[in-house]
């Protein structure tokens, strides 16, 4: 006689997606989260310039804007073709070697409108869907605060994941900043550090900046050919900045161009 | 990698479940995007089976209306993924769910059709990958809002997974 039916499972479902993600994860190193407490603190501008300077320095590296509500990656990197399908998946477009994955890439600059859940499950099918190479680094640009996009994406890369917090001198933002510190803490997800973008002087921000929780990674000055004439910059020009220079003094100084570390 | 497209009337059938209309406009449908389902599909299953050390009898697909995949390329897939693994003999079926698109601002609901009037080719290949994206191109025919939510019939779901002891 046949083995007796001891097991059924009809009261949940498998979600095919998870395995897919799973492994594609494991075809990559680490991965980047870089978040902020507010917007407009130039955490796009950090996370496509990262990309950009980790590509150039012969790391493989991927970038995934999950910025959903205002994706702009494509935009900075002057970025518009459509991923292609292939067989593993939708192969992401590159620039200076540079992957990336955006919801822009579809949408085209139309808005988004999305509630929570939606937004789960586009951030699943993206991860799910997209072929990105074997990667050395994926940089992930997230929206201002600790929404479903930080903690879905989290919940996936917790294990090689840590975050990288953007913010500006303003006490508004260092406060931010320290409050997305504390949850992350909460929550169990490493932060790599804070970033001080647009700093003008030293002033007295560098004190709040080191009690926000987490290391200094170091700062960035203000760079007037950033804040105004971004429009006009391609990404040959943006590698020209003052800018990217003293994001790449950070990676350098951090460690994230050293040789042999990340590297498959 | 060589791409491949396989389109509607070369080497796939009309897909029944979708209206005439549809299957007029829908002339891009992939095997590739079903292909890259189907390994996940067999991917969570064999993972099941590796956890709970049961073999899998049968399982049923639910392929939602919006995602616009091709049930017939769906099945090609798996037949063609199955025999190779601990899956070989496990029986499946495969479901369509309607989907209902809602409006978050007055709260009609659409049907598929109407959800998708109008679109052109390049937004119906967007949607069926990114349902979700539905509320960038288009809005309720209501009240014209774009806080459009899907109810339903959005993906791929494996369920009704019937396992024995190995």
């Amino acid at each position: 006689m046949s083995m007796s039916l001891q097991k059924q499972n009809n009261s949940q479902f498998l979600d095919y997606r998870d395995s897919l993600i799973a492994k594609r994860l494991d075809e990559i190193n680490r991965v980047i989260l870089v978040g902020s407490g507010k917007g407009g603190v130039g955490k796009s501008l950090v996370s496509s310039t990262m990309g950009l300077l980790l590509s150039r320095s012969s790391f493989r590296t991927g970038l995934l804007d999950l910025d959903l509500h205002g994706p702009s990656s494509c935009h900075i990197l002057k970025l518009n073709a459509k991923p292609a399908e292939e067989m593993d998946g939708l192969v992401p477009p590159s620039v200076f070697g540079l992957e990336v994955m955006s919801v822009d890439l579809f949408a085209q600059g139309r808005p988004l409108p999305l509630t929570g859940m939606a937004k789960q499950e586009i951030i699943r099918e993206v991860l799910a869907l997209t072929a990105f190479k074997r990667l050395d680094y994926l940089i992930v640009d997230l929206p201002p605060g600790t929404g479903d996009e930080l903690l879905t994406i989290a919940k996936y890369t917790m294990t090689k994941a840590g975050v990288i917090i953007v913010t500006t001198p303003s006490k508004l933002s260092l406060a931010s900043a320290k409050r997305v510190s504390q949850i992350l803490g909460q929550l169990k997800i490493p932060i790599i550090g804070f970033i001080v973008n647009m700093v003008i002087g030293m002033e007295d921000w560098g004190e709040a900046a080191r009690g926000a929780g987490a290391p200094l990674l170091g700062w960035i000055k203000f760079d007037p050919e950033i804040a105004y004439r971004l429009e006009d910059l391609g990404p040959q020009d943006i590698l020209g900045t003052q800018f990217a220079a003293n994001l790449k003094q950070i990676l350098h100084e951090s460690g994230f161009l050293s040789e042999n570390v990340f590297k498959w | 990698m060589t791409r491949v497209r396989v389109y509607r009337g070369d080497q796939l059938s009309l897909d029944p479940f979708l209206g005439e209309e549809i299957n007029k406009r829908i002339n891009w449908i992939s095997l590739l995007h079903e292909y890259t389902i189907a390994v996940g599909i067999i991917e969570a299953l064999k993972k099941y089976t590796a956890q709970s050390g049961f073999k899998v009898r049968s399982f049923k697909i639910v392929v939602g209306e919006l995602s616009m995949l091709n049930i017939d390329a769906i099945r090609m897939s798996l037949d063609m993924l199955m025999p190779n693994t601990d899956l070989n003999d496990a029986h499946y079926y495969i479901e369509r769910e309607e989907a209902r698109v809602g409006c978050g601002t007055c709260g009609a609901v659409m049907a598929f059709n109407e959800a998708v009037k109008e679109l052109g080719e390049d937004v119906l290949e967007t949607i069926h990958f990114l349902p979700e994206m539905l509320a960038s191109f288009t809005s309720c025919r209501g009240c014209g809002s774009s806080d459009l939510r899907v109810l339903s019939g959005r993906g791929v779901k494996v369920v009704n997974v019937i396992a024995e002891a190995k």
